[in-house]
């Protein structure tokens, strides 16, 4: 029982990065019908420029983690006019084939430059908080790991909030539904799109900060957090906001209790079972409605 | 014309590039029949490949004959594509990219960890290459790289050609009709998920057979050589740089792709960087490959299509 809980704990705080990538990820493709295969590199980009605003600049880590997500934000921005530029105009198959191999592309592009500006080594975000073992009952946390946990789920309330009752939120979600519909009522739909990349890459890279600061970064990071993202949110159905919080947590849990009992290398398996599961069952998602 | 190379380029190391660039034939080729001519983008292609190289190695480092790999490599393919198919195939766009993806690292992870199977990352080592009986000749061992190279022109040959005779076929024309107008060819009575996976299938068992040819020459087999996600980049910039939906364009692209890292050596690190930026151009400024500067896009050469397809079927 004292083991579960502090499986439930560890899966809580692993959980709660996955909801940070997953958000982003899920937004991305509900507004712009973009699977970005980039997410993760927003990811790994944000950590890197946390890692060196604390270490070469010497910046307070909170300053960093904002600073940092402003200008992975900004990028965002700069890679949403990329793929708006030259993919307007083209047919659903043509868009699809253009927007996954474009952002495969500079997925490969950031990870390798950064390789080999950076250089292959690991690293970790000096933060300034605790991370010594605190016991509470019968689960052993850290300061950090409680942090990590009330930055996740308080963005993500604050962005669900957001969405629900702030104008521009339900302009977002008019476009969701239907761009041409949203755009002939006088919706800016670039402005949506360019918002979205922005709050989606912003939202990835303070994840990769808080887990460059809780274990370490390295270039290649973006590619396995990547496919958790799709892990989770196809478990909590493509382009649902909901499905990528609920999904982002049961993925982290049920990761973080299978490796109580399966072998450590399995458990990296496990997503990617639970994915085709999921599509077998309940292609939809756990939360989700059918937006295909 | 292919049969005479060896006799031009002697030395081994070319040899070696061009039975690469036979065996990626074989991948360009078959990824190209489910995602240029169906149009749905496979990530999990690699992972047949794959499939095939472990399947063959067990076999053939149990004692059996590397032909009898090749039947299992075959069969083991046929059965899980069309296994996976089941799941697979009902879903489009970015479901069938990610569920692909997801099928691929599912056996990557499985490739790594069942090391009492597969030794896990160090991989099965020591693979035997085949033996040939030729009429007159007798049994021969091809050990040679010569040998290797027409064993694997030819087999690439075999493929390209079954390739092509598939998409001349009515199956063909039925998977550019669907790709191009999925409600329409619905509406003239084509079963999309008979069709699809028979694309599957004979992609899937394709690249099992390509899988097979990568195992028996390289002579190991890893998670990381044969199940890794940078394969399956590979395969779809031969694809994307050829010009997909063509059955030259994969040749080209697997020629491209197996000699441009020679070409990029002196760049170092920074060799897959400019693999990103060359796909990044290309997909903005180029998307349907070397092919288009020909004029030969894809959906230009089909149109008009629908207008045989709607008579053959009164007929």
């Amino acid at each position: 029982m004292q083991d579960l809980l502090q499986q439930v704990f560890n899966g809580l705080v692993v959980g709660s990065v996955y909801i940070l990538m997953a958000v982003g990820l899920t937004i991305i493709f509900g507004v712009m019908k973009i699977v970005n295969f980039a997410h993760g590199e927003f990811y790994m980009v944000g950590a890197y420029v946390a890692f060196y605003l604390v270490s070469l600049a010497g910046l307070n880590f909170f300053v960093a983690l904002i600073l940092a997500s402003v200008l992975v934000g900004l990028f965002g921005i700069l890679i949403e006019r990329l793929i708006n530029r030259f993919g307007k105009d083209m047919a659903e198959l043509e868009y699809t084939y253009f927007t996954i191999l474009l952002t495969i592309a500079i997925s490969l592009v950031l990870a390798n430059t950064v390789n080999v500006l950076a250089g292959p080594s690991q690293h970790q975000i000096a933060t300034g908080i605790s991370t010594a073992p605190i016991q509470i009952g019968p689960v052993v946390v850290s300061e950090f790991k409680l942090l990590v946990i009330v930055i996740a789920f308080s963005l993500s309330m604050i962005f669900g909030l957001f969405l629900k009752y702030s104008k521009f939120g339900k302009a977002m979600r008019a476009t969701f539904e239907n761009r041409e519909a949203a755009a002939s009522v006088g919706i800016n739909t670039n402005i949506i799109n360019m918002v979205t990349f922005a709050i989606g890459a912003a939202m990835a890279s303070i994840g990769g900060i808080l887990v460059g600061a809780m274990f370490n970064i390295f270039p290649f990071m973006g590619s396995q957090a990547s496919l958790k993202a799709f892990a989770v949110v196809i478990l909590g159905g493509l382009g649902s906001f909901i499905g990528a919080v609920v999904g982002g947590l049961a993925l982290g849990i049920i990761e973080s209790i299978a490796s109580g009992y399966f072998a450590v290398g399995y458990k990296e398996a496990i997503s990617f079972v639970l994915i085709i599961l999921v599509l077998v069952f309940r292609p939809e998602g756990l939360a989700g409605r059918i937006s295909r | 014309m292919l049969a005479i190379l060896p006799l031009i380029f002697s030395n081994e190391y070319t040899l070696h590039l061009l039975i690469l660039v036979a065996i990626n034939v074989i991948f360009a080729s078959s990824l190209n029949l489910i995602s240029g001519y169906v149009g749905e983008l496979s990530l999990g292609h690699a992972a047949f490949a794959g499939l095939g190289a472990y399947t063959t190695a067990l076999i053939s480092l149990s004692g059996f004959s590397p032909w009898l790999g090749l039947a299992g490599a075959v069969a083991v393919t046929l059965v899980v594509s069309y296994l996976f198919g089941l799941i697979v195939i009902r879903l489009r766009g970015a479901y069938f990219v990610i569920s692909s993806l997801a099928f691929q690292m599912a056996l990557f992870y499985t490739a790594s960890n069942w090391i009492g199977l597969t030794h896990g990352p160090m991989g099965l080592l020591n693979i035997p290459r085949p033996g040939l009986w030729i009429p007159g000749v007798g049994s021969i061992q091809l050990n040679s790289k010569v040998s290797f190279y027409y064993l694997s022109v030819i087999i690439a040959f075999v493929i390209v050609m079954a390739c092509k005779r598939l998409v001349r076929s009515p199956i063909g024309e039925t998977w550019v009709a669907i790709r191009e107008n999925e409600k329409l060819s619905a509406a003239v009575g084509l079963d999309r998920t008979k069709y699809v996976t028979f694309a599957f299938v004979f992609a899937a068992v394709f690249a099992g057979i390509g899988g097979w040819l990568l195992a028996h020459y390289i002579q190991v087999v890893s998670p990381g050589d044969n199940m890794s996600f940078d394969l399956i980049i590979g395969m779809i910039l031969m694809v994307v740089i050829g010009g997909r939906g063509t059955i030259v364009g994969p040749i080209l692209g697997a020629v491209v792709v197996t000699f441009l890292p020679e070409y990029l050596r002196g760049m170092g690190n920074w060799r897959l960087t400019v693999y990103g930026v060359i796909l990044g151009v290309l997909v903005i400024f180029l998307p349907h490959g070397i092919m288009q500067l020909w004029g030969i896009g894809s959906s230009r050469l089909q149109q008009g299509l629908f207008a045989g397809l709607a008579v053959k079927r009164k007929g």
